[in-house]
């Protein structure tokens, strides 16, 4: 009898694996990130005789890499239990959401509503989200997608990853950096005009103030933003001085400054420099033509620009 | 001793009444009297006197048989009478013996005073034996038995048993980076001053088969600061020679991390202030948690080990963190330790594999943000942009990983003891102090290279001079990417680090030793920055004059 009960434990625990059981995974690393959600590895195969998406409502079709709190509404069958969600070729897995109770407007159909992220290691462009019911069974039913097209606040590059007849900015020089320390980019222009959080924009001040139509022309540099900004976490960690249209001709300096440390001991920091090419197809796209790292420590930078800011490297533009 | 003098004193009362008992007492005495003095002649002043044990059995037995005899009062029986008839006939042998008695008497009491002060005095400190190293055991001081229990410069195991000590390092810094302001944030920029650098306690014990220590640390150095440096046990099978470390020694806890030769010295016996500049970079802290396994056959030394990956820092009042990767790090070093002819010469290859985390990023929320385009200062319409909020971004793991070779070798002459070190590590991924190593932001792997050498000359027992140069590369590949323009492309570190130093050495004051250092390091780099903004030496020369005392 005893001989029985020990075999009986030795069988239990040599079959964990039969038992129903899954692994807890944070997602944090996917494209999308469903709030409420339980991530699932695989495909979200789906089947033709399974419940189907009915309607689908997105608020619009551009998001941006990182953005957070994007909703996501529609209508599932009746049978439906759950909603499955991922990019179409994108990702390691799914998310598997809860769906509402019956439509009230639309007899045997039930609403859903959900809110996910655009996860930050989404490269920009077009991309198909992928939304599939799931009914009690766990049987998935046919697939719905919708398109996106996702661009990078830290290389403004206008909807030319979505679709490259569209021409990007002329230049692009970025700083992005790996901590959430105050770091300032600042660019030197060929009349001595520097571009940083103070002066926005490459064009020169004229009785105290910029004048309006200055600020008009498209060949002006301008700063995007000032992330990190008294150490408000914005999320982004970079910067970019952007021209629309091709700058002023002449020798460009970069330099990075970190205003504050933000509590970090240090951080390393790269330097991008992207010109718009156009390709014989008439496409365009941004080519990289520079790029720098280096290194900041708290300890001996971040003097709240009190310092000259560290010189990186310099460049002929256009 | 105090037995004897009771019955003496007892034969002595009855010496007048019979000449029986006479006889008896004179064996006593003279018995009683040749076996005092033979103790007292056999317990040398530097010897523990013990004559209590050595005495008191041989004069029991006479003054025994003494009472055991008639009394001499009784008249009963007429005997007392014959005995008296029997003295005043032999008054002359009477008078004799009278006189050897009392010179006896004097003896005795002579030797009970001896005896007596023998007992009160305090006992000599027994002589040191001479160290046999095939015995187990090794009698070493309360210093020698603070350090680090069958390893380092007590290769041998120590006495059994529970032990205290510790070590005290009090530093007067003097910094050319010293200003008399705050920093952005509030943190003072000011280094110069006097501070505790190092305050540790330490309780261990060693056994035939298991060991432990448990280390504090209380400093100042960022403020008043107590933690824990050291915290584990060990399991051991010893070598028979007792100065030989053990051919095989477990030990799971808070540890020193078996990489090159810096990094497993003790701090007690580091005569240099700090470890080098790369070691500090690569190393944040000498220690880590894990498990460890080292020891030693004939000169053949292992040292291997898989610890978290995150070594505690050595800077006092630095939060230390969890380990953030499931994979532990796992590192060793094999090398060698011979002495031939008064010369102590070692070396060995060390590894390091592991991993780090690139850290993703916290949610955000959403901002306003004014940007002044027009830069006259004011807010107007057009100006204010939105900040979206943004969702949080994922960490990833790294790969790291480190080799080192080293080489010591010391060497005794009339000066004293010269020591030569020498050290090389090249590595990955793993500077997790001063620049601290983030591949996914750089965009490529960060290679680093340390390396170093040191003289240190003792001057008699009493002063010490030594020199020690490094040189920390914390990223190698930023050399490659100038490309022709001026970059922050000067990565090395060059330190040179000359001393000088009085010794107190152990034996002088009891249980305590010392020494008071001067060390200036001059430091050649590029992390200063020329009103263009390009790297530049930055004037980061200090000076460091620390006394150390061990206890």
């Amino acid at each position: 009898m005893r001989l029985r009960i020990e075999v009986a434990m030795l069988v239990a625990l040599a079959c964990g694996s039969c038992r129903d059981e899954v692994e807890l995974f944070s997602g944090l690393d996917e494209p999308v990130r469903v709030e409420n959600g339980f991530f699932l590895e695989g495909e979200l195969q789906a089947r033709s005789d399974g419940p189907r998406v009915t309607s689908l409502e997105s608020p619009g079709s551009i998001a941006h890499v990182g953005q957070d709190g994007r909703g996501l509404r529609g209508r599932v069958d009746e049978d439906a239990f759950a909603i499955g969600v991922r990019f179409a070729r994108l990702g390691a897995g799914w998310w598997t959401h809860e769906i509402g109770n019956l439509a009230a407007l639309f007899p045997e159909e039930r609403d859903f509503s959900l809110t996910y992220d655009i996860g930050g290691a989404i490269p920009p462009g077009l991309h198909a989200l992928r939304v599939a019911a799931i009914d009690e069974n766990g049987r998935r039913g046919p697939a719905f997608d919708v398109d996106l097209c996702i661009l990078d606040d830290a290389m403004p590059a206008g909807l030319n990853p979505c679709d490259p007849t569209i021409p990007p900015p002329a230049a692009v020089i970025s700083v992005a950096w790996n901590r959430d320390a105050d770091v300032d980019l600042v660019v030197q222009a060929p009349d001595g005009k520097r571009v940083r959080w103070k002066s926005p924009t490459s064009a020169m001040p004229e009785d105290g103030s910029v004048p309006d139509d200055a600020l008009d022309d498209p060949s002006l540099g301008r700063l995007n933003r000032d992330s990190n900004a008294g150490c408000i976490a914005d999320g982004r960690n970079a910067e970019s001085v952007v021209w629309e249209e091709p700058p002023q001709e002449g020798v460009w300096s970069v330099y990075v400054d970190m205003f504050d440390a933000c509590g970090h001991t240090d951080v390393t920091f790269t330097v991008t420099v992207h010109r718009r090419v156009e390709a014989d197809d008439g496409t365009w796209r941004l080519q990289e033509i520079e790029r720098r790292s280096g290194y900041l420590v708290a300890e001996l930078d971040a003097l709240g620009g009190a310092s000259p800011p560290l010189y990186v490297l310099s460049v002929a533009l256009p | 001793m105090v037995v004897l003098s009771l019955e003496v004193t007892v034969a002595l009362a009855h010496r007048s009444r019979a000449t029986t008992v006479r006889r008896h007492v004179t064996a006593a005495l003279v018995s009683a009297a040749l076996c005092v003095h033979a103790a007292s002649a056999s317990a040398a002043p530097e010897d523990d006197v013990d004559v209590d044990v050595e005495i008191d059995a041989a004069p029991a037995d006479p003054p025994k048989r003494a009472q055991s005899e008639p009394d001499a009062d009784d008249t009963s029986d007429g005997r007392a009478y014959r005995g008296a008839t029997e003295i005043s006939a032999d008054a002359q042998e009477h008078a004799a013996f009278e006189a050897e008695l009392e010179a006896m008497r004097r003896r005795i009491e002579e030797l009970e005073r001896d005896a007596a002060e023998a007992k009160r005095a305090p006992p000599a400190p027994a002589p040191r034996p001479e160290h046999d190293p095939r015995s187990l055991r090794v009698r070493l001081g309360a210093l020698d038995r603070a350090s680090e229990v069958g390893f380092g410069r007590l290769v041998g195991p120590t006495e059994y048993g529970v032990y205290v000590g510790g070590w005290l390092q009090a530093q007067y810094l003097w910094s050319q980076l010293s200003e008399d302001q705050l920093q952005q944030g509030g943190r003072a920029l000011n280094r110069d001053g006097f501070a505790v650098r190092r305050g540790r306690f330490r309780i261990g014990g060693d056994w035939r088969f298991v060991a432990f220590a448990f280390e504090m640390d209380a400093s100042t150095t960022r403020g008043p600061f107590v933690g824990v440096r050291q915290a584990h046990m060990s399991a051991m099978w010893r070598n028979p020679k007792s100065d030989r470390p053990p051919y095989v020694m477990v030990t799971a806890g808070l540890t020193e991390v078996p990489f090159g030769y810096e990094l497993r010295r003790t701090q007690r016996d580091m005569i240099f202030m700090e470890r080098s500049t790369g070691s500090l970079a690569l190393f944040p802290g000498p220690v880590d948690v894990g498990l460890r396994v080292r020891g030693g056959i004939r000169a053949f030394r292992y040292d291997v080990a898989v610890m978290n990956g995150s070594p505690l820092p050595d800077v006092a009042g630095v939060t230390p963190r969890f380990d953030p990767t499931r994979r532990p790090d796992v590192m060793g070093r094999l090398g060698f330790e011979v002495g031939p002819r008064g010369i102590e010469l070692g070396g060995g290859a060390s590894f390091l594999t592991g991993t780090g985390l690139h850290e993703g990023q916290d949610a955000t929320k959403n901002t306003l943000q004014w940007h002044d385009l027009n830069e006259n200062g004011t807010v107007e319409t057009g100006e204010i942009f939105s900040v979206p909020g943004t969702a949080a971004l994922p960490s990833v793991r790294f790969s790291r990983w480190a080799v080192n070779a080293d080489l010591h070798l010391a060497v005794r002459s009339r000066i004293g003891r010269s020591r030569v070190l020498a050290e090389a590590t090249l590595a990955e991924n793993l500077d997790r102090g001063f620049f601290v190593a983030d591949p996914f932001a750089a965009g490529a792997g960060i290679r680093h290279m340390q390396a170093y050498a040191a003289v240190l000359q003792d001057v008699t027992r009493w002063a010490i001079v030594g020199l020690r140069y490094d040189i920390y590369d914390f990223d190698s590949d930023l050399l490659s990417r100038r490309g022709g323009r001026a970059v922050p492309a000067d990565s090395n570190i060059h330190t040179f680090s000359p001393l000088v130093g009085a010794v107190l050495p152990g034996g002088i004051v009891p249980g305590v030793r010392g020494r008071i250092v001067f060390q200036y390091d001059v430091v050649l780099d590029a992390l200063g920055r020329d009103a263009r903004g390009v790297p530049t030496n930055l004037r980061n020369d200090q000076l460091t004059v620390r006394a150390h005392v061990e206890f």
